[in-house]
């Protein structure tokens, strides 16, 4: 790192780490087949051509088209992150030609950083998020080795030489740089960590649009509407779009226990949209979406009553539900659908929401917060609402020969052909039993169709004539044969949660699991599901048969919905509970933050600034805090350094002083030493004297001699003190040593 | 070369400047703050408390490391105008366990100075509670003194997103020499006639054969020297002490007239600093008289005057001079006449004298002169020696087609490979190399410049 190659090379795969995260982040496999080979030739052959590898004129060129195709583009298309970002990254592949001084690397760097940054605020996947850190860590080093780089550049200069950026070999290994450096990603982790937990959630969200959420409004493969003969928007994308998980509220439970639920072969029907009016080929929902009630965010549940108002749900009022807890990675801030299955009963968002709900047809749509939506549905396992409505025949298909096809399909199922008024959901469920089966035999799947013609019902050519077609043929089709002899059938689309992750008990939604199917009217507003698609092919486009790349991709699943629910999805709750078992009291900072998100959201014409400034004063309470730390960090140390020093200095006084005052004692040592040597049995220097005494021939001196030791050794490395009558004992055997006793 | 050293010593001031890059990071956190706060984007959040960290952390590293720097510096108290010149730097890190890293140091002169560019070192690490020392390069562009106030150490140390800068209070001053020239060794001017007959006095022991006095004999010295009859009159061996012949006495007069251009004032100022040198490894006594401005110094033998008479060619005329005097640098006087000066300098028939001309013209001065002109330096070079650079004409100002030439060269096309500039540490070998290089108007080569033939007023000879 620290040479000047060493140096280049990092600058290089920041530079190509930075393409690779964003080509992952705008999952835009082109870019990166475009991007990063031009990059690597580019550098490869600068380095060989000394840092000049195209004509000057070439590379002002070519960052001018840049820089045109940049403002073209972001006229025509509204400026984006994503304009900003291949600007970037044609920035960095023209300027991979022409690396003639110093700056020139400065500028790769930092445009590599830039980089780093639009991928972060395009998307929040793990893929992303694994290629960051490592090109962030590469980028840093890069900035370190940039300012030795820079440093030898100036000193080259100084002397009188000539600009280049290659201004001298460096130093190959630079000691404790690596702890340094380590010491300082430590320390900004923390602050980057503690930044992360304790900066409250929900202050001045939506205050300047979408900016900064990345990739909001991605639900995609989900259509409001279905448009028979027309190219659908059936998508093949594996591209994850929600995560469900499902849990049994088991009644007997007091305590309202919750117990996660699923299994491989189980599916769950998420509905998003009901269309119940068919004209000309197109399935329309025919209910206008303006009203809703604001509910607030929080851990109380709403009741969603068949008036359209809400209530704070009682416990206890709930029966045998199932609870849907779902988390839809990327929602618009405008009518998101809420998918959920049939019947919702109760709805929880974290975030304040202004909900829309159609007692009807069950549909909500959700206004607020864009980004990633976590809310919580109940619904009954058995559709039981009690309700008075009166029967009303349903509007019959506008072909005579698809209704003459039903009135068949009934006729041969033994059932009466048309509904009886006087009991009209009588025979309903058999008799859409009976049209169900009929799309087992004789019909295939394929979303490769061909076009009716012109003038012709989309559904008749598909039952008489084509008898192959997607989701959205089979549904419009049966519902169709429903209403022709008199049972009230709807088109719902949404998705399929069929992909059950073991590991995380939990269902994934991609873009591929979109789907539609029918509800049948079976009692009075009560609704049937029925998926008239094929078994066969349902399995084989929504279970497929696992393989290897399946398996490997629910092993990524399991660690991106971890990723998902731990970091993208941290939020407030989150943050109270995490800072609650840290023990800090976290009610007046949450106390602040809710006034301030309520002042925002009643500022009116001011929320961008009111935004901003809370913003900015939660910043810098932060800075304050990190300033402090820096600050009055060392005067604390500098005013606690010289009472700690006494407090040690007498410590170690006390101790020296306790051990002159044992030593004081062990002057009996000295005389015994000198009263061996006086009888000629002097103890050498290298032996330990407890050795010597106990080697002396003389039984009588050996004995006393070595009791005298055995005293030293207590006094001066034991630290006791020898008592009056110790002492008196030490007197008499010193006293025989010499001769005396 | 002796050498003049500042111990180290703590900093008189030090501050803090927020470079374009810490800008530049600021906002980019500010922003990342904003969209954290409007996208509720829980990784902007993270990567706004990395922005923040970015800047904590550059300031408690940068702040602690430098704190504990304490400086010294190590520089010669002469120095000689186009000849490189080293400042060495030790610089002591007292902190226990923060190491310091990417410090530069540079050098802030006062005044005007010799020194094109200040003095920058560069030293990559000062591990903790060592003192590392740190060299860096200069090389005078002319004669004169370099004054120097301050050095500042500075640190971007770890992000760049600010400059820690310590300034050390370490005043020094270097006198730069005339550039150096090799003189030949029969332009040595030897004394027309002795005035006096050789009547002089020896006033030092030598090897002339006049006696100078007798002493007692100690072993090594030679028989021949032996005075017998002393000795035999003495009953001790006396030997004889001869007497050194009195110096021949010089005159150095530098003829520096107001019409005079720049470089030629500068070549008579090396020629006289050249013949200078050469007289007093010779042993003669040598003065100096500068015209027009009648500076005048007493002819003296020794090195030590040597010395005094180089430094004064060394701030003559130049603007330091002229700072120091309150006056604008150059000839101040009117010219005189060249015998007034001589009067004043007490030249005597048995003195040499040696007239070093910046112009062709031959002012009046003493019959027995010698005389060297600025224009035939060339001629008077000692063989293999050759015209330092700075006493070269300036390349010609690069004409407007060659400007051209030059930038649409630049523009479209490449440089032949393997001609760019390697990675060089010496700095002479990179400069030299640097301006081998083809094409580049403007910078004249120095090397082709040495071994261009003599051009044809080298062919006029020496006067004397």
């Amino acid at each position: 790192m620290n040479s000047d190659r060493g140096f280049r090379l990092l600058v290089f795969f920041g530079a190509l780490g930075a393409i690779l995260t964003y080509a992952i982040a705008d999952e835009s496999i082109l870019t990166a087949l475009l991007a990063i080979p031009l990059l690597v030739v580019g550098w490869r052959v600068t380095e060989r051509r000394g840092d000049r590898a195209v004509p000057r004129v070439v590379v002002t060129l070519g960052i001018l088209i840049a820089i045109a195709w940049a403002v073209v583009s972001g006229m025509g298309e509204g400026l984006s992150v994503a304009h900003f970002c291949r600007f970037t990254i044609s920035v960095l592949v023209v300027k991979s030609f022409d690396r003639r001084t110093s700056p020139d690397l400065g500028q790769f760097v930092m445009l590599s950083l830039f980089l780093s940054i639009g991928a972060l605020l395009t998307s929040n996947s793990l893929w992303m998020a694994l290629a960051l850190i490592p090109t962030l860590l590469i980028c840093v080093w890069a900035a370190v080795g940039f300012q030795f780089h820079l440093g030898r550049a100036a000193a080259r200069k100084a002397a009188g030489l000539k600009r280049s950026a290659r201004p001298g070999p460096g130093a190959e290994r630079i000691p404790g740089l690596g702890r340094t450096m380590t010491a300082a990603w430590l320390l900004a982790g923390a602050i980057s960590l503690a930044v992360f937990l304790m900066f409250p959630r929900g202050l001045g969200a939506d205050a300047f649009g979408q900016w900064g959420n990345a990739g909001v409004g991605m639900v995609t493969g989900f259509t409001d509407s279905v448009n028979l003969g027309e190219a659908g928007l059936i998508s093949t994308s594996s591209a994850p779009v929600l995560d469900l998980t499902v849990r049994t509220i088991d009644p007997a439970n007091e305590s309202g226990g919750r117990l996660t639920i699923g299994a491989p072969d189980e599916t769950f029907y998420l509905r998003g949209a009901v269309l119940e009016h068919y004209q000309d080929g197109s399935w329309t929902s025919g209910r206008d979406r303006g009203g809703g009630i604001q509910i607030p965010g929080g851990s109380n549940f709403a009741a969603l009553s068949t008036q359209g108002a809400f209530r704070p749900a009682d416990e206890q009022t709930r029966g045998a539900q199932v609870e849907l807890e779902i988390i839809i990675r990327n929602a618009r801030a405008d009518n998101t659908p809420i998918f959920t299955s049939w019947r919702p009963r109760f709805v929880r968002f974290e975030n304040p929401s202004r909900l829309r709900h159609d007692p009807d047809t069950g549909v909500m749509t959700r206004s607020g917060q864009s980004g990633r939506l976590r809310y919580f549905v109940t619904v009954d396992q058995v559709d039981r609402t009690p309700s008075l409505r009166p029967y009303t025949p349903p509007e019959p298909p506008p072909s005579e020969a698809v209704r003459a096809l039903a009135r068949d399909i009934v006729a041969r199922a033994g059932l009466r052909s048309e509904v009886d008024r006087g009991d009209p959901w009588g025979e309903a469920a058999a008799i859409a039993s009976a049209i169900d089966r009929y799309f087992d035999e004789g019909f295939a799947y394929t979303l490769d169709i061909q076009r009716p013609r012109r003038g012709q019902d989309p559904i008749e050519w598909f039952l008489l004539e084509e008898r192959q077609g997607h989701c959205e043929y089979y549904a419009s089709a049966m519902a169709a044969l429903c209403r022709s002899v008199g049972v009230n059938a709807r088109v719902v689309t949404g998705y399929v949660a069929t992909e059950f992750n073991e590991a995380t008990q939990h269902y994934i939604v991609r873009e591929s699991n979109a789907h539609a199917w029918v509800e049948v009217e079976i009692g009075p507003n009560q609704w049937q599901t029925r998926d008239p698609t094929p078994v066969g092919e349902f399995q084989r486009i929504h279970r497929p048969e696992p393989t290897l790349a399946s398996r490997a991709r629910g092993v990524f699943d399991a660690v991106n919905y971890a990723w998902i629910t731990t970091i993208v999805a941290f939020d407030d709750e989150s943050r109270t509970s995490l800072v609650s078992a840290m023990r800090i009291d976290v009610a007046a900072i949450d106390q602040w933050a809710e006034e301030a998100a309520q002042r925002i959201r009643s500022g009116g014409r001011s929320l961008a600034f009111t935004a901003l400034r809370n913003g900015l004063v939660a910043m810098m309470v932060v800075a304050c805090i990190g300033v402090a730390v820096v600050v009055g960090g060392p005067v604390v140390w500098q005013s606690l350094k010289p009472r700690l020093l006494a407090v040690w200095l007498g410590l170690r006084e006390r101790r020296r002083e306790e051990r002159a005052a044992r030593l004081a004692h062990a002057g009996f040592y000295s005389r015994l030493l000198a009263a061996l040597a006086r009888r000629g049995v002097a103890k050498p220097g290298w032996r330990p004297p407890l050795d010597h005494a106990r080697g002396l021939e003389d039984e009588r001196l050996r004995g006393a001699a070595s009791r005298v030791v055995e005293a030293y050794y207590g006094v001066r490395y034991g630290r006791s003190v020898l008592s009056p009558e110790a002492a008196g004992a030490v007197e008499d055997d010193l006293r025989t040593v010499e001769g005396r006793g | 070369m002796k050498r003049q050293t500042a111990s180290t010593r703590p900093p008189s001031s030090r501050h803090t400047v927020v470079t374009m890059a810490g800008l530049l990071h600021g906002l980019t956190t500010l922003f990342l703050a904003i969209g954290a706060i409007n996208g509720q984007n829980n990784l902007l959040f993270w990567a706004f408390g990395l922005g923040l960290g970015g800047i904590l952390v550059s300031g408690i590293f940068s702040g602690s490391g430098m704190m504990g720097l304490r400086l010294g510096r190590h520089t010669p108290h002469t120095a000689r105008a186009g000849e490189p010149m080293q400042f060495r730097y030790e610089v002591r890190n007292a902190n226990r366990l923060m190491p310091m890293f990417g410090l530069s140091i540079a050098e802030s002169t006062r005044g005007a100075s010799p020194l094109a560019r200040a003095p920058v070192a560069f030293l990559h690490n000062a591990p903790a509670r060592r003192s590392p020392i740190a060299a860096a390069p200069a090389t005078p562009n002319r004669r004169g003194v370099i004054s120097i106030k301050s050095v500042a150490v500075a640190s971007s140390f770890p992000l760049g997103l600010m400059r820690k800068i310590m300034v050390f209070d370490l005043p020094a001053t270097i006198t730069v020499l005339p550039a150096r020239v090799r003189l030949r060794d029969d332009l040595v001017p030897r004394p027309a006639r002795r005035g006096h007959g050789g009547a002089a006095t020896a006033t030092a022991i030598g090897p002339a054969d006049e006696f100078f006095g007798v002493r007692e004999y100690v072993p090594g010295d030679s028989p021949r020297l032996v005075a017998w009859r002393p000795s035999a009159r003495s009953d001790t061996l006396i030997v004889r002490q001869q007497g050194a012949p009195p110096p021949t006495i010089v005159w150095v007069c530098l003829d520096l007239p107001e019409h005079a251009e720049a470089l030629q004032r500068e070549r008579a100022i090396a020629l006289a600093a050249a013949m200078i040198e050469l007289l007093a490894q010779r042993g003669a006594s040598v003065g100096l008289i500068v015209r027009p401005g009648e500076a005048t110094r007493l002819p003296a033998p020794g090195a030590w005057h040597a010395r005094r008479l180089l430094h004064m060619l060394a701030v003559w005329g130049t603007e330091e001079q002229a700072e120091a005097k309150g006056a604008p640098a150059g000839p101040a006087k009117p010219p005189s006449g060249a015998a007034r000066a001589f009067d004043h300098a007490r030249i005597r028939p048995d003195h040499a004298v040696v007239v070093v001309h910046a112009t062709r013209e031959r002012s009046p001065s003493v019959p027995w002169a010698s005389h060297l002109y600025a224009d035939d330096i060339a001629s008077y070079l000692a063989p293999g020696d050759t015209i330092p650079e700075i006493l070269l004409p300036p390349a010609p100002p690069e004409s407007r087609r060659d400007k051209w030439r030059r930038l649409a060269r630049e523009f479209f096309m490449v440089d032949p490979v393997g001609e760019v500039v390697t990675e060089a540490t010496d700095p002479d070998a990179a400069r030299d190399e640097s301006n081998a290089r083809p094409g580049r108007a403007g910078r004249r080569s120095a090397a082709s410049a040495r071994t261009r033939p003599a051009p044809s007023r080298q062919r006029e000879g020496a006067s004397p």
